[in-house]
């Protein structure tokens, strides 16, 4: 078999299989990576933990200073 | 990896003189930029969305008790990934934590015949937390944190190799066994 011939059959199977792929909607990742990172960009942080964060530095900054933070200062 | 606490000392100090940043101003830029990162960090370390909520709020409270000793921005993630390893590890050595988590033996995947050349396929997007989610919890701790750590853009291969305390040509070796790991155990998701 010429392998010229197997090369583009293969690379024309690829083609078929990608295009498939997007009919469908499905996703392929190159890397490891690429699929943390689009999984990352898809993850949603609780708004609560922004709100819990604004309450808790609200506290820390009203804490009195401790006696020999004082005497230090 | 996650065993040994590494120093949370801040590369810098002169960003935050006294580190007084209330929620809306300096911080809240800090918290805006990075909060994400942190949040998905531990988030894939823990399991656990709750827990992992918990340990953002936490990291965040400790880097800025901490900001007034930190230097400058360009290792502020690294630094802000440190606390979280840190704190992740923490969480981690509970009773708990020791005997439900099942350590994944690192000769399956040195043995393994899988194919990490070939694409990660999936049908559904929606999948994607899942099986994410299912395939770093198959992995060794080590490998886990180093494909999360690697997969964010900012950090370089040697603040990789800080973190995780080794050297940068270790950290090079042993992600293309991590990377071969996730493939074979990304499979089995499906």
């Amino acid at each position: 078999m010429n392998p010229g011939s197997q090369r583009l059959r293969t690379n024309t199977g690829q083609q078929q299989v990608h295009q498939a792929l997007q009919e469908s909607g499905a996703v392929e990742f190159a890397t490891p990576e690429e699929a943390i990172r689009t999984d990352l960009a898809r993850t949603m942080v609780p708004p609560t933990v922004r709100e819990r964060l604004a309450e808790s530095l609200a506290a820390e900054s009203a804490k009195p200073v401790s006696w020999w933070r004082r005497l230090f200062s | 990896m996650l065993e040994t606490p590494v120093d949370e000392t801040p590369p810098d100090s002169s960003m935050a003189p006294g580190g007084q940043f209330p929620l809306g101003s300096d911080f809240a830029v800090l918290y805006e930029k990075h909060h994400r990162q942190v949040f998905y960090l531990a988030l894939r370390i823990l399991g656990d969305p709750g827990q992992a909520e918990d340990a953002t709020h936490d990291v965040f409270i400790k880097a800025y008790r901490k900001i007034g000793e930190f230097r400058g921005d360009a290792d502020l993630r690294t630094w802000l990934y440190r606390i979280t390893l840190n704190h992740c590890s923490n969480l981690r050595q509970t009773w708990h934590a020791r005997n439900v988590h099942v350590q994944a033996d690192d000769t399956v995947f040195e043995l393994a015949v899988g194919n990490s050349e070939n694409p990660l396929r999936m049908l559904e997007i929606s999948e994607l937390g899942e099986r994410i989610h299912k395939t770093l919890g198959a992995l060794p701790d080590e490998y886990r944190i180093l494909l999360l750590l690697v997969a964010d853009e900012e950090l370089s291969y040697d603040a990789v190799a800080e973190l995780t305390k080794q050297s940068t040509d270790a950290v090079r070796g042993k992600l293309h066994r991590a990377r071969k790991a996730f493939a074979v155990a990304f499979q089995k998701t499906a």
